[in-house]
């Protein structure tokens, strides 16, 4: 597949995918396209927001409720973590615990701590804890063997 | 409920395995520098009984065994390892002293005894502590080359 980008003046960015047919490679490429270009819904003090995926930095879930964390604002969806995790995880987002699913876009550094815990640390210097269970699950991620 | 009793057992097995593993190495240890101790202070035809080697093992599994279920590495902490630490000198000291393992020889050889296999115990938990460092840089150059892909 040949990849052309072209820098031209204009409102909105585009991108065009050329194909005689849609073949896996186009396929995935348009799969991967629809999954960064959906929002998430959200609501805060009653209005909806439709954010995008990469503008969120972690989400978890407190009592059956599922929370939406920006760099400076939290929201809550009505969608599970695990529909969330499952649905943007080519997006970068990895689950870290039972209940919390991190953006690895937007992390700053990772520490592996002495009982095999790690400590995530975010853009916005909020941090996260990676149980032992989930550390697997990340290092997979990341291409790493375990 | 077998089951549960065949995990139980399983799990049993496996943690004295390993555990059996590491109090065959500071059972060696021990021998070992107890032999090099003796020949160094003069005493050539140094040896260890029965009675004496009984005492050893009875010590190094404590150690080991203290090992295995203190600091397991999915456990380790600062406050377990200095935990365990602790535990490991007061055996050796103790055992060195109560049973007089070092009785006939210099006095110096009992202090050094005890000293370097504290420090012997003391270096297993840096080397963990190397362990994680090596670990962190690994999965920060893993997670910015992850970013560099996603962008």
């Amino acid at each position: 597949m040949k990849i052309l980008v072209e820098h031209r003046p204009g409102d909105e960015n585009k991108v065009i995918l050329r194909c005689e047919t849609l073949d896996d490679e186009m396929l995935e490429a348009l799969a991967l396209l629809k999954e960064r270009s959906a929002k998430i819904t959200a609501y805060k003090n009653g209005e909806t927001f439709m954010l995008p995926p990469d503008s969120v930095y972690y989400m978890d879930a407190v009592d059956n409720k599922t929370f939406v964390y920006t760099k400076e604002d939290v929201y809550e969806t009505p969608n599970s973590l695990s529909e969330l995790e499952s649905h943007y995880q080519n997006a970068g987002f990895v689950r870290i615990g039972k209940s919390q699913v991190v953006n690895l876009r937007h992390i700053e550094k990772l520490k592996s701590l002495p009982d095999r815990r790690i400590e995530v640390t975010l853009g916005s210097s909020e941090r996260l804890i990676v149980s032992r269970h989930y550390r697997q699950v990340l290092q997979a991620k990341l291409g790493m063997e375990s | 409920m077998d089951q549960k009793q065949n995990n139980g057992f399983a799990r049993l097995y496996l943690f004295a395995l390993k555990a059996k593993g590491t109090t065959g190495v500071y059972f060696m240890g021990f021998v070992c520098f107890y032999l090099v101790i003796g020949a160094v202070s003069g005493k050539v035809d140094v040896s260890i009984d029965i009675w004496k080697t009984m005492q050893m093992i009875v010590a190094c599994i404590m150690i080991g065994f203290g090992q295995a279920l203190i600091v397991p590495t999915e456990k380790l902490s600062v406050s377990r390892g200095v935990f365990w630490l602790a535990l490991s000198s007061i055996v050796t000291i103790g055992f060195t002293l109560l049973f007089g393992w070092f009785e006939g020889f210099p006095a110096w050889c009992a202090i050094v005894f005890c000293g370097v296999l504290t420090v012997g115990l003391a270096a297993y938990l840096l080397g963990l502590l190397f362990d994680t460092r090596h670990e962190t840089e690994k999965l920060n150059e893993h997670l910015k080359e992850y970013q560099q892909r996603l962008r």
